[in-house]
C-alpha cells in the first residue's frame, strides 16, 4: 500500500490511446482507421463483455458496440478521454442487455485454451469461483468492479462511464466488494 | 474517525483516492484497529483473486462479422450477398452463417483485387526509399508512418499467435513481450525482402516501438543512414542512428530481428535479452 493518487491516474487505462488523427479518419467512414480503431481497442471491451455478460453473448455485444461506436461517434465531444466514451459505450451494452434478459442467468466462467502453463488445479477453481460470485452480484456493481480491478480505472472515469457523482463511486465499491465478498464466502473461498 | 467512518471509506483508501489527510488519519485508525485491518485485507484478497483471471480471447472472425455488418448499415451490401439472404440485421448475425461465408469470399475477392492494384502502382518504389520515408515520419508520427508502410505493403492485421499461418513461424512476440511493454498491433507485411512480422508495441510511458521479425538481413531497410556494429549483451548486433532515436538488428535464430524507436544502448540490451529468451521457450 505504498503507491499514491497520482500513479494511480497515470497507469488508470489498460487500452492504447486514441489520436485524433485516427478518429477523424474513422468519422469519414474509412474502414481501415475504423479496422485500427477496433484492433486498438476491442480486446477491453470484449473483456469486459465477457465478465458482464459471459461469453456465449460476448461477441455479439462486442460487435453492437462498435457498431454503435461508429455511428455515434459524431457525437463524441473529444473533451472526455475516448477509451472512457468506449467504456461507457461498452457497459451501458452490457448493462441493458442484462436488464433485457434478467431472467437469465448468465455465467462468467472463461475457458482459457492459451495459458495452460502453469494447470493449477487450486488456483482454476478459485477463479471460477469469483466467476461465480460476480454473477450474483448486481449488474450495476458488478461492472463498477470490473471497471476498477479489472479496467484499474480511476474514480472520476468510472463515475463518467456509469454516469453517477464521482462521490458516490467508492461507497458502489464497498458495496461490491462486501457483496462479492459474501458470495464467495458461501461458495466455500477461502482467502 | 470511528470504525463505521472508516468502513465507509475503505475503498475510497484502498483505491487511493482518499486527500493526504484523511489517508492519514485512516492509516492511524487501521494501525490500532484490527477488524478494519481484517476488512482491508479482504479486499487485498479480492484484487489477487482478480489478478488470476485469465484474458479472454477475442474470437478472430469477430471484425469479419462487423465489418459485413458496417457494409450493409453502409448500403454498400452486394449483389451477391443479398441475393444469397434478403436483409439481415447485425443481431441475427450468427444465423445467417452463409451470408457470412459469401461475404467472407468477397473480401477475399476485393483485397486480391486492391493488392494486384497496388503491386502495379508501387512497383518502381524500391524498398530503401519507402523505409527511409518510414523511418522520417516514424520519430514525429508513428501513426502516419505506420501508413506509409501499409500503404506501400500488402498487409495483414493480425494476432500474433495467428501470424504463423502466414508467416510460417510463431514470431517472439507471440511467445513473450519484453516486460513493460504492449502489443499495440501485430501485421504481416509482405516486403521486397520477404515477409515479415511487424508489432507495434507501447511503452508504460505512452511511446511506441516497432519489433520486425525477417527471414533475410535488410540492409537496404537503413542505406545512407550511420551504422555501427557492437556486441550487445553478447550478441553481434547492428544499430543504427536516427535522428533521435537508434534502431537495432541482429539475428534471431534463423531469422534476423529489427527494432525501430529505440531510446538507449540499454534498451538494445534489454530487448536482446528478451529475444533470447523468447526462442528457448518457442
Ligand atoms: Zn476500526
Amino acid at each position: 500500500m505504498t503507491s499514491n493518487k497520482v500513479d494511480n491516474q497515470i497507469e488508470s487505462s489498460k487500452t492504447t490511446q486514441v489520436d485524433a488523427r485516427l478518429l477523424a479518419r474513422c468519422l469519414k467512414n474509412d474502414r481501415q482507421a475504423q479496422r485500427q480503431l477496433y484492433e486498438m481497442t476491442h480486446q477491453a471491451v470484449y473483456r469486459l463483455m465477457v465478465r458482464m455478460v459471459g461469453l456465449q453473448e460476448a461477441s455479439d455485444l462486442t460487435q453492437q458496440v462498435y457498431l454503435k461506436l461508429f455511428s455515434k461517434l459524431h457525437q463524441f465531444a473529444g473533451n472526455s478521454k475516448f477509451e472512457t466514451w468506449l467504456y461507457r459505450l461498452a457497459s451501458n451494452e452490457a448493462l441493458q442487455y442484462l436488464r433485457k434478459n434478467s431472467r437469465k442467468k448468465t455465467t462468467t466462467l472463461i475457458e482459457d485454451p492459451v495459458n495452460q502453463q502453469q494447470p493449477i488445479a487450486e488456483r482454476d477453481e478459485q477463479r471460477e469461483l469469483l466467476g461465480v460470485a460476480l454473477d450474483r452480484i448486481e449488474p450495476e456493481l458488478r461492472s463498477i468492479f470490473l471497471l476498477r480491478e479489472v479496467e484499474e480505472m480511476s474514480y472520476r472515469e468510472i463515475a463518467k462511464i456509469i454516469d453517477v457523482p464521482e462521490g458516490t463511486v467508492g461507497s458502489r465499491l464497498n458495496r461490491a466488494r462486501r457483496d462479492l465478498q459474501t458470495h464467495l464466502l458461501e461458495l466455500g473461498w477461502r482467502a | 474517525m470511528n470504525c463505521s467512518q472508516i468502513q465507509n471509506l475503505l475503498s475510497d483508501y484502498y483505491d487511493h483516492e482518499l486527500s493526504s489527510d484523511i489517508n492519514q488519519e485512516m492509516e492511524a485508525h487501521l494501525s490500532t484497529c484490527e477488524s478494519c485491518t481484517e476488512s482491508l485485507t479482504a479486499f487485498e484478497n479480492l484484487t489477487q483473486l482478480t489478478g488470476n483471471l485469465s484474458e479472454p480471447v477475442p474470437p478472430a472472425n469477430m471484425w469479419n462479422e462487423l465489418e459485413l455488418c458496417l457494409r450493409e448499415e453502409a448500403g454498400q451490401t452486394d449483389q451477391i450477398v443479398s441475393s444469397v439472404v434478403p436483409y439481415s440485421r447485425f443481431g441475427l448475425l450468427k444465423k445467417y452463417s452463409l451470408l457470412i461465408v459469401a461475404a467472407t469470399f468477397l473480401f477475399t475477392v476485393s483485397i486480391g483485387y486492391l493488392n494486384q492494384s497496388k503491386n502495379e502502382h508501387h512497383a518502381h518504389h524500391n524498398s530503401s526509399a519507402v523505409f527511409k520515408q518510414y523511418l522520417t515520419a516514424f520519430e514525429n508520427n508513428p501513426d502516419s508512418a505506420q501508413q506509409i508502410l501499409l500503404k506501400n505493403y500488402q498487409n495483414d492485421l493480425v494476432n500474433p499467435h495467428q501470424a504463423i499461418k502466414l508467416l510460417g513461424y510463431l514470431p517472439a512476440v507471440a511467445t513473450s513481450l519484453p516486460a513493460g511493454y504492449k502489443v499495440e498491433a501485430s501485421y504481416v507485411v509482405k516486403m521486397p525482402c520477404c515477409t515479415c512480422s511487424q508489432t507495434i508495441c507501447r511503452r508504460k510511458d505512452g511511446s511506441l516501438i516497432v519489433i520486425f521479425e525477417h527471414d533475410e538481413k535488410t540492409p537496404q531497410w537503413f542505406e545512407g543512414q550511420p551504422k555501427k556494429n557492437m556486441i550487445c549483451n553478447g550478441k553481434r548486433c547492428c544499430l543504427v542512428d536516427l535522428d533521435s532515436q537508434m534502431a537495432a538488428s541482429w539475428q534471431h535464430g534463423k531469422r534476423h530481428i529489427t527494432v525501430i524507436g529505440i531510446n538507449d544502448e540499454q534498451e538494445v540490451d534489454k530487448l536482446i535479452a528478451w529475444s533470447d529468451q523468447a526462442s528457448n521457450k518457442s
